[in-house]
């Protein structure tokens, strides 16, 4: 499995899983290629892969939209703050997401095992996620802002 | 006697700590490479004396580099130097032909003897 | 859990911290963690690991005068802030250098074969590590230069 396989599969389950609850209207901006990536984001959720892929890919947003998507996974129970409810509340929606994820890339004899994903968020956040180059992906939801990054090795 | 060094890394530290130990000890670092194909392609221009190679890097990993490396050049000179260094991976760099392997954490000394005992 | 996967990450940490930056060990402790969530000291690196049916999260957490002083004796140059890109990488490579020595005992010690993601690090304030629910350990280390944590999880086995 190429690069390209393995982002197109992951952008096609964070757009299934969230067909799943109903998100209508999402926009997908091209694909960026980034050296070194720093992400100052308020709340991130980075999934590690091993095997045939190696790496982590990582979803950030704003605390605003991460508790809009931590209310839509609550089946509607309004999050008003980032507690650890709706902390663990994003860790399973991206778990669903990775495993949505690894389910497509099954489908290709790519044996990749994955990590849970672990939610980082607080203030003045600043994250290396890879000192190599990375690949980006901005999607425009109703829900705000939601970028995906690839530091992923094939 | 003094040798020509490329390192091949992921790590900027990595790169840093080499550096500084193979230039303190009167070598030179010809070259700097990031994944395993930069690795490749900077071992064909620059002919270096010897290589310090990682295992675990994107694009192309340390293993598929040495077997490339090597059977452009079967007198290559290559330090696999890697955190992880199981007896699978050590059998598979023995295979792709490491001349030596060598496990992180390292220091001067680690570094320096296994310089000396390459020919 | 198991003490034979504990180990090799206890006695890593005493090898890589002598050997890369000089400094010593004084004591640890093991606490299990109740809690999915960690509230950092300020600078952090993570790295995940897998291999069959085995999954696992390694976290370094430091207080960032420690994380600033280690990239002080790994680099020899003095660093003001943990913003610095060279304090997290110095930071990443120490996680990665630790990990990849525990996960070597470990693989061959039971045929296990865990492979290590890369590490991220990250640095910020009032920050919070949220997870889905496993169980861990925090591993207090007191050092020459400071006190630091460690918390290890593995899923698959207890």
């Amino acid at each position: 499995m190429r690069l390209e396989q393995c982002m197109r599969h992951v952008l096609a389950a964070v757009e299934a899983v969230l067909g799943q609850f109903r998100v209508a209207d999402i926009k997908r901006e091209s694909i960026v290629r980034k050296d070194e990536l720093t992400l100052d984001y308020e709340v991130t959720t980075i999934v590690g892969l091993t095997g045939d892929a190696n790496g982590n890919i990582a979803y950030s947003c704003s605390n605003e939209t991460a508790k809009k998507l931590a209310s839509m996974l609550m089946n509607g129970i309004l999050v008003t703050e980032m507690n650890e409810l709706g902390r663990s509340a994003i860790a399973e929606l991206f778990n669903m997401i990775s495993q949505n994820a690894l389910f497509r890339m099954s489908s290709e004899n790519a044996r990749i095992d994955s990590s849970q994903p672990s939610v980082i968020a607080g203030e003045n956040v600043m994250i290396i996620l890879t000192f190599m180059s990375t690949y980006c992906v901005t999607y425009w939801t109703p829900f705000g802002k939601i970028e995906v990054s690839f530091a992923v090795e094939l | 006697m003094s040798k020509r060094v490329l390192i091949v890394d992921d790590s900027p530290i990595v790169h840093h700590l080499l550096r500084k130990t193979l230039e303190a000890a009167g070598h030179e670092v010809c070259g700097d490479a990031k994944n395993g194909r930069e690795g490749v392609d900077l071992y064909g221009k620059l002919k270096p004396d010897v290589v310090f190679m990682d295992v675990t890097m994107p694009l192309m990993d340390g293993i598929e580099a040495v077997k490339t490396i090597r059977a452009s050049d079967p007198a290559a000179q290559i330090i696999m130097l890697t955190a992880m260094g199981d007896e699978q991976i050590m059998t598979e760099a023995n295979q792709a032909g490491v001349t030596v392997f060598l496990k992180k954490p390292f220091d001067d000394y680690k570094i320096i003897s296994a310089l000396a005992k390459l020919v | 859990m198991d003490q034979e996967l504990m180990q090799p990450y206890i006695d890593s940490v005493n090898e890589v911290l002598q050997m890369m930056v000089g400094v010593k060990v004084l004591s640890h402790s093991v606490t299990p963690v109740e809690k999915s969530e960690i509230m950092s000291y300020g600078v952090a690196s993570i790295m995940t690991f897998s291999g069959g049916i085995f999954s696992g999260r390694v976290v370094l957490d430091l207080p960032p005068e420690v994380a600033l002083k280690i990239a002080n004796l790994l680099l020899g140059e003095q660093f003001s802030t943990t913003r610095e890109r060279m304090v997290l990488a110095s930071i990443s490579e120490l996680n990665n250098t630790i990990g990849g020595s525990a996960n070597t005992v470990i693989n061959n010690s039971t045929g296990i074969g865990l492979r290590l993601a890369p590490p991220y690090v990250l640095t910020g304030d009032k920050l919070v590590f949220a997870s889905t629910k496993a169980k861990s350990v925090g591993i207090m280390f007191k050092t020459n230069i400071g006190f630091f944590r460690m918390y290890l999880t593995l899923k698959g086995v207890d």
